[in-house]
C-alpha cells in the first residue's frame, strides 16, 4: 500500500505529484507488480483532493502501462520501476552514497551536491538523447507545464 | 458536454433576484450550467449574491425572474427536497437537541436516509452522540449539519461556506469527507467559499459571482490552460490587449505584470507562468469594470 | 408529514407536559374543593337559601353564609389568561424559534416544505391547545355546579365564570396561539414576539371584558313593571345598575326623581311626575350563553383570520 502525500504549495498539479510518488515507490520497491493501489476514495479521504484528480493520475498511469485497473477489484500494479541498481544494497547505491560522503567532506552544500548530479545528468541526456527512454507519465505531465 | 440537452447539477437562465420589491438585485440576469458529477467552486466576494444562489437552488427562495434548474428540476419540489441537500452558512441546528435526537430528526424528516453514512460522519470526529448540540466546538457542529445533509443521500450537495469558523484540522477533515463522498457516490457538490488556496485542489469547476452577475463557469483545469501570467515591458500593454483577452494588468515603472485569457498563440518576448487558479480566481474578482471585460463575459457565457 | 409531526411533538412535548401537568393539578384541587362543597351543602346550613344576590345568613350569628369559592375563581382567572399564556409560551415561538436559529433552515433544507412545516407544528400545537382548554373549562363547569347561581356561590356573570368557562376558552386558547404564531413570524426575536403577544391578547381580553361591563354585544333587556307593582325579583338576572321611572309619554327618567322603594310616597311622587311604570335594565340568566358564542365567535373567528395571515405570509417570510 501506498500513502500519498500532496504538497499544495509546489505548484505541480495534484495528479502529478500522484503519478510521481507513485513512480518513486515502484522504483524504491515499495510497490511491487500486483500490488493494489488505494481507491479513488481512500486517497480522497487521505488527503482532501478532488477524486476526478486521483482518477485522472491512475488514468494517466494505466495509459503508460504502469497500473491496470480491473473492473469492481481496483487498479493494480502491472509494471515494476525497481531496476536493480536502485536497491538498498546496490553497488550503484553504495558508489553514490560514499561519493556524497565524500562531496560533503570537500564542504559542497546539498545544492552544490543537487546541482552537480543535475548537471551531470543533463549533460549525460544531452549526448545520448536518441537513445532516450519514453518519457514516464509524470515527465510528460511536467513538461506539458513547463510548454 | 455542457449542451442544452446534458443533465445539470444547476443550469440557470436570465435567473434574477432581489430580497425586497425595491431593493437591488441579489442576482440579475444570470446565465450558467454546473455539470452533474462536479465539485464546483462558487466564488464571489461578499454580496456578489452566493449565498442568494445557494438558498434559491436548495428552495429556500423563489426566483424573482428567470429560471433555476436542479438536477433538472425545479427547486423546492418534493422530488428536488429529496435529491438535493443544502448546508447554510450558519449552519443551523437545534442547540437543546443531542447529536442522537439530530441524526433522528434526519431519519424522521427524509423519505430515504442513510443511518451508517450518518452515524459514521459523527463517530469519525469522535463526537459522543448524547452530548448537546448547543455544547459543540463550531468545528463538531459543522460535521454533525454535514451529517444531516450526507445522510439524506443527495445527489446534489450545497454547501454555503462550509469551511468557515473552523480550525485547520477541522477544514482539512470536513473536505476530505465530502472529497470521499463525492468519490464513492459521485454526489455533485456547489461550495462557496473564501478559503481560495482550499479550492485549488478540490474544485473541478468554478462558477464566480460578480455583482449578481454569473463572471464565469468553467471547467477549472480548462482554467488553469486557458490563462497565463505575463510579465513584459510595460510598452507592450496594447499589444496585448489586442491579442488576448487581459484579465487584470499591473504597471511597475517599466515592467507590465497581466493576467491572460490566451486567445491563440503568445508572441513577444513575455516571461510566462502558469497561473493558479487562486490567482485566476482573485484575477476575476479583484477586476474594476472596463470596456475590454464586458466581452469576457459574453465569452464565458458562451462557453457555458 | 409524519417526520414533520415527530419534530413538532419533540419541540412541543414540554409544552404540552407542562399543560398536562397544570390540568392534572387543576383537576386534583377542583375535586378536593368539590368534595367539601359538597359536604357544606349536605350539612342543611344552606337549606333555607333561596336563590337571587342577596346573602342568606346563619339564624344563628346572622353572618352571612358563604361556600369557599376562592379556588374556583383562581381556575376562572387562569382560563381567563389562558390565551395570553398560551400566546406567549407556546404561539409565539412555534415559528419564532426556528426563525431565530434559522433552524426552519434547516428543515426545509431536509424533507419537509414549507407548508408540511408549518401545517405540523400549527395543527398540533392547536389540537393540544384545544384540548386543554376545553378541560379545563369543562372543570371549571364541573366544580362551579354546586355552587352556579347561589348568594353563597358564584353567579353566572362574575368575570371568572362568564369568561373562565364554556366555549370561549377554548376559543380564546385558538386566538392566542394563532396571535403568537403570527407575531412569531413576523418579529425576528423570540423575546419581542413574546411581548408583543402579551401586548395583544392581553388588550384582546381587557377589550372582551370590557364588552361584557358595557353588555356591547349582547344588549340586556329592559323590565317594565307598570304603576307601583312590584318590580320582577332580579334573582339570578345581571343588572346594568340602571333602573328608573317611565313617563307616559315614554322617557326614561332616573331613579333619584322618586327614590322610595314602595309605599304611599312613591305613589304620590309618581303620580306628581307624571310617572307611569318603573323599569331595570339586566341580561337575563340565559344570556350567560349569549355571551358565550359571541365570544368565541369573535375570538373564533380572530384565530382563523390571523392564521390565514400567517399561511399568506409564510411564503414571502420563512
Amino acid at each position: 500500500m501506498i500513502d500519498y502525500r500532496i504538497d499544495r504549495g509546489s505548484g505541480v498539479p495534484a495528479y502529478v505529484q500522484i503519478v510521481e510518488q507513485t513512480e518513486r515507490a515502484l522504483r524504491m520497491g515499495f510497490l511491487k507488480v500486483g500490488d493494489k493501489l488505494p481507491t479513488a476514495k481512500e486517497v480522497v479521504a487521505a488527503t482532501a483532493i478532488n477524486p476526478n484528480t486521483v482518477l485522472r493520475a491512475y488514468r494517466d498511469m494505466e495509459q503508460a502501462g504502469l497500473v491496470e485497473l480491473r473492473r469492481g477489484l481496483g487498479t493494480f500494479v502491472t509494471r515494476s520501476l525497481a531496476r536493480p541498481g536502485a536497491q538498498d544494497d546496490s553497488p550503484l547505491r553504495r558508489e553514490v552514497t560514499d561519493w556524497v560522503a565524500r562531496a560533503r567532506a570537500e564542504g559542497l552544500e546539498r545544492a552544490d551536491v543537487l546541482a552537480l548530479v543535475t548537471a551531470a545528468l543533463d549533460a549525460h541526456d544531452n549526448e545520448h538523447d536518441n537513445e532516450h527512454d519514453s518519457p514516464a507519465p509524470g515527465d510528460r505531465g511536467r513538461k506539458k507545464e513547463d510548454a | 458536454m455542457t449542451g442544452p440537452d446534458a443533465p445539470a447539477a444547476l443550469r440557470a437562465t436570465g435567473l434574477g433576484f432581489r430580497y425586497r420589491r425595491r431593493g437591488g438585485w441579489a442576482l440579475r440576469d444570470c446565465e450558467f450550467t454546473v455539470p452533474v458529477g462536479r465539485i464546483a467552486a462558487l466564488v464571489g466576494r461578499n454580496g456578489a449574491g452566493k449565498s442568494t444562489l445557494l438558498h434559491l437552488a436548495g428552495g429556500l427562495l423563489r426566483a424573482g425572474s428567470g429560471e433555476l434548474g436542479v438536477l433538472g428540476l425545479a427547486p423546492g419540489t418534493a422530488e428536488a427536497r429529496a435529491r438535493v441537500a443544502l448546508l447554510t452558512q450558519d449552519k443551523p441546528l437545534y442547540p437543546r437537541f443531542t447529536v442522537a435526537d439530530t441524526l433522528l430528526m434526519g431519519e424522521k424528516l427524509n423519505s430515504s436516509w442513510d443511518r451508517t453514512a450518518a452515524e459514521r460522519i459523527v463517530h469519525e470526529g469522535g463526537i459522543p452522540l448524547h452530548a448537546r448540540v448547543g455544547e459543540l466546538s463550531p468545528g463538531r457542529r459543522t460535521r454533525v449539519a454535514l451529517a444531516l445533509a450526507l445522510g439524506k443521500r443527495p445527489e446534489l450537495l450545497l454547501l454555503d461556506e462550509p469551511l468557515a469558523d473552523l480550525d485547520p484540522v477541522a477544514r482539512g477533515e470536513i473536505m476530505a469527507e465530502l472529497m470521499a463522498e463525492a468519490a464513492e457516490r459521485g454526489t455533485s457538490i456547489v461550495l462557496s467559499s473564501h478559503v481560495l488556496p482550499e479550492l485549488e485542489e478540490t474544485c473541478d469547476w468554478v462558477l464566480v459571482l460578480r455583482d449578481g452577475h454569473a463572471e464565469l463557469s468553467e471547467d477549472a483545469e480548462t482554467l488553469r490552460e486557458s490563462h497565463a501570467v505575463l510579465t513584459g515591458p510595460a510598452d507592450r500593454a496594447d499589444d496585448l490587449a489586442a491579442q488576448h483577452t487581459v484579465v487584470q494588468g499591473r504597471t511597475a515603472g517599466r515592467q507590465l505584470t497581466a493576467l491572460v485569457r490566451r486567445r491563440g498563440p503568445l508572441r513577444g518576448d513575455w516571461h510566462v507562468a502558469r497561473p493558479r487558479l487562486e490567482d485566476i480566481l482573485i484575477g476575476y474578482l479583484r477586476t474594476e469594470e472596463e470596456p475590454g471585460r464586458r466581452d469576457a463575459r459574453e465569452r464565458t457565457e458562451a462557453a457555458a | 408529514m409524519r417526520g414533520s409531526l415527530w419534530l413538532a411533538w419533540r419541540q412541543q412535548r414540554v409544552a404540552a407536559g407542562i399543560g398536562a401537568a397544570t390540568l392534572v393539578l387543576a383537576a386534583a384541587i377542583a375535586a378536593y374543593s368539590r368534595s367539601g362543597m359538597l359536604d357544606a351543602l349536605r350539612s342543611g346550613l344552606f337549606d333555607h337559601c333561596a336563590t337571587g344576590p342577596l346573602y342568606c345568613t346563619r339564624s344563628d350569628s346572622g353572618l352571612p353564609l358563604l361556600l369557599d369559592v376562592e379556588p374556583l375563581k383562581y381556575l376562572g382567572a387562569l382560563n381567563i389568561a389562558l390565551p395570553v399564556v398560551i400566546g406567549v409560551f407556546w404561539g409565539a415561538p412555534l415559528l419564532g424559534r426556528d426563525r431565530e436559529l434559522g433552524t426552519h433552515r434547516l428543515v426545509l433544507a431536509q424533507g419537509p416544505s414549507r407548508g408540511q412545516w408549518f401545517a405540523s407544528r400549527f395543527a398540533l400545537a392547536a389540537a393540544t391547545t384545544a384540548v386543554l382548554a376545553g378541560l379545563l373549562a369543562g372543570v371549571f363547569a364541573w366544580w362551579w355546579r354546586p355552587a352556579a347561581d347561589r348568594s353563597y356561590g358564584l353567579f353566572w356573570y362574575d368575570d371568572t365564570a362568564l369568561s373562565g368557562s364554556g366555549p370561549r376558552v377554548v376559543a380564546a386558547a385558538l386566538f392566542g396561539l394563532a396571535a403568537g404564531t403570527l407575531l412569531g413570524l413576523l418579529t425576528r426575536r423570540v423575546l419581542a414576539a413574546m411581548g408583543l403577544t402579551l401586548l395583544a391578547t392581553g388588550m384582546t381580553t381587557l377589550l372582551l371584558e370590557w364588552t361584557h361591563w358595557s353588555r356591547l354585544l349582547v344588549p340586556p333587556h329592559t323590565y317594565v313593571s307598570a304603576g307601583d307593582t312590584p318590580k320582577a325579583p332580579m334573582g339570578e338576572k345581571w343588572s346594568t345598575g340602571d333602573y328608573g321611572l317611565i313617563t307616559a309619554s315614554g322617557r326614561h327618567d332616573s331613579v333619584f326623581n322618586c327614590p322610595y322603594p314602595s309605599g304611599t310616597q312613591l305613589k304620590e311622587c309618581m303620580t306628581a311626575h307624571g310617572y307611569v311604570a318603573r323599569f331595570y335594565e339586566a341580561n337575563p340568566a340565559g344570556d350567560y350563553w349569549a355571551f358565550q358564542w359571541t365570544d368565541t365567535a369573535v375570538l373564533g373567528g380572530l384565530a382563523v383570520l390571523l392564521t390565514v395571515v400567517t399561511v399568506l405570509l409564510l411564503r414571502r417570510r420563512v
